[in-house]
């Protein structure tokens, strides 16, 4: 019996010793803690990681074996899992950060109650280093966010491709608008130097008809006062078109912007009376001057009161304004031309011309600036007098834009940058 | 009263020679022409006019060199520039503007051109 019963505890000893290998060649760490919290039994894992020696493992209690760390911060002794498992919670489960064994490490420490009898309370702690899960968690989290990031980076470079490549497209019209008025302008200067002889030879052979046909043909008269007013029409055009291709060198000076303006308005002084127009003048105080040729800006100048003008045939208001600009409270075109060609910090004037007249439909306002556009009746306009104004207000590094809103009418806004130098 | 001797230099054939016809009805002037400016120098060298009329666009010889010869030549003879240019400082130099003893626009209006011409002569007898 006592053999068998022998065997019997032999068997049970081999037993446990297995189990104990076993247990000790899993990778978590097992601790046994009675009710304090002392160590009762471990494995080899567990050894391996508080990293001391038996004599000073077995007894001790795990709150200093293993103290944990959480976001850094020492854990308090009752936020332990430990105490959290002695103390009602039957299983607590927490990942914590642990520096006892050298590097740090992240463990996941899972404690459970356990009651063999009323007397006996005990706790089973199972400890794993998620070390390497964790960060291959935050790495996986690490991509998933630099990809979202370099998503936006993407679309941000997206973005900024397209402004530059709008940028591109704009400086691009410029050029191309600057070379085809270039072209036009060769070309205008040469026909207008063809036809002026010509145009010279027939008002000299009216004025030598005009001798032969005598007051007394009244008839013929006409006729020839008729080729003579045609010849003066078709010599105005090639004028016109020999002042828009003539690169004429500005001459600036330092002007007072508001006399260049009242000034280009004296010149039309007659025609406002004659159409009954009223003109409202609203200039800033105290502008610095700006350096202008004022002889070329008053012609720009002409040629916007006079579309007024004209848009105002029974009558209207005419305002002019003077104001400074900043770059960014000025139309878009204007302040997408200021950012390209005004130096760093500039300042700038604001001159506005506004009418009450027939306005422009939406589709016409960018056309308004082209050469030879023009809605006027033949002999009226040869639709330059804006093409010039642009020409001779990008001279200046500034720029010219029209806001209309059909018959209720048109603003036409004139930016330019103060200079506190004189250029060239 | 002795008409007045007018050379009349310009590349444009037909222009010289409605010029000619409308200066000549007056019956005051005597008109000569020439077709360029070598052309022009060499009739204003070989005969006394009392007034020149020169284009200043012309191919060859332009007309401010033709002024300035003139006026070497012959210093009292009244010289009017006539160009497209007129208005324009840049294409005759202010210094050539300076020594004509007129401007006028083309196309040239005749009422003008008689105006300019008077001017010019008055001024030269005088100085
Ligand atoms: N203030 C305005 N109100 C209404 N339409 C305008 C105004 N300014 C310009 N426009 C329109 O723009 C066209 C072009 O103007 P632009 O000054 O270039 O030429 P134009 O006035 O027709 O001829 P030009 O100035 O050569 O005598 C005009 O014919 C007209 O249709
Ligand atoms: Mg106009």
């Amino acid at each position: 019996m006592a053999g068998a019963a022998l065997t019997g505890v032999d068997d049970l000893r081999t037993k446990l010793g297995k189990l104990e290998v076993a247990l000790s060649a899993i990778v978590d760490a097992l601790v046994w803690l009675d009710g304090d919290g002392r160590v009762q039994w471990y494995n080899a894992p567990f050894r391996r990681l508080v990293d001391r020696l038996d004599a000073a493992v077995l007894g001790a209690r795990l709150v200093d074996l293993l103290p944990l760390e959480d976001g850094g911060k020492p854990l308090p002794p009752h936020a332990h899992p430990i105490h959290l498992a002695l103390n009602g919670r039957p299983n607590a489960i927490g990942s914590y950060e642990y520096r006892g064994g050298g590097q740090p490490v992240v463990l996941e420490v899972f404690a459970a109650r356990v009651q063999f009898s009323r007397q006996e309370l005990s706790t089973v702690v199972a400890i794993r280093d998620i070390t390497e899960r964790r960060r291959a968690e935050e790495k996986e989290q690490r991509l998933a966010a630099e990809a979202a990031d370099s998503a936006v980076a993407a679309r941000k470079r997206a973005a900024e491709l397209d402004t530059a490549y709008k940028e591109l497209k704009n400086t691009q019209a410029m050029l191309v608008h600057a070379e085809k008025m270039a072209a036009i302008g060769q070309l205008a200067s040469g026909v207008a130097h063809e036809v002026k002889n010509p145009l010279g030879i027939i008002l000299q052979g009216v004025d030598y008809l005009e001798g032969r046909v005598g007051p007394e043909d009244a008839e013929g008269f006409e006729v020839l006062r008729m080729i003579k007013e045609a010849v003066m029409r078709s010599d105005r055009i090639v004028r016109d078109l020999l002042n828009f291709s003539r690169q004429r060198p500005l001459e600036p000076k330092p002007c007072d912007i508001a006399q260049v303006i009242r000034d280009s308005l004296g010149l039309v002084e007659k025609q406002l009376a004659l159409q009954n127009i009223a003109v409202r003048q609203a200039f800033a105080d105290g502008l610095p001057p700006v350096v202008i040729d004022e002889n070329q800006m008053k012609q720009v100048f002409i040629n916007v009161i006079l579309n007024a003008l004209q848009a105002m045939p029974k009558g209207g208001e005419l305002t002019l304004r003077t104001a400074a600009a900043a770059p960014e409270s000025l139309p878009v075109e204007l302040a997408r031309r200021a950012l390209m060609t005004w130096r760093p910090g500039e300042a700038a004037v604001r001159c506005d011309v506004a009418d009450t007249g027939v306005g422009i439909p939406a589709d016409q306002v960018q056309k308004a600036f082209e050469p030879f556009f023009t809605t006027k009746p033949a002999g009226q306009g040869t639709g330059l007098g804006l093409a010039i104004s642009r020409s001779i207000v990008e001279k200046h590094r500034g720029g010219i834009s029209l806001a209309s809103h059909e018959g209720r009418g048109t603003t036409v806004t004139i930016v330019l940058p103060i200079v506190h130098e004189v250029p060239g | 009263m002795t008409k007045k001797r007018i050379l009349l230099i310009d590349d444009e054939r037909d222009l010289c020679l409605v010029m000619k016809l409308n200066l000549e009805r007056t019956g005051t002037y005597d008109v000569a022409v020439a077709y360029s400016g070598p052309e022009g120098l060499e009739r204003a060298e070989a005969e006394l006019f009392d007034l020149i009329i020169t284009d200043f666009n012309m191919p060859g010889m332009d007309g401010g060199v033709v002024l300035r010869s003139l006026k070497a030549m012959r210093p009292q003879a009244p010289v009017v520039l006539c160009s497209v240019y007129h208005d324009d400082v840049t294409a005759i130099t202010a210094a050539v503007q300076r020594e004509a003893d007129g401007l006028i626009n083309k196309p040239i209006d005749h009422a003008q051109l008689l105006r300019t011409i008077e001017q010019a002569l008055a001024n030269g007898t005088e100085g």
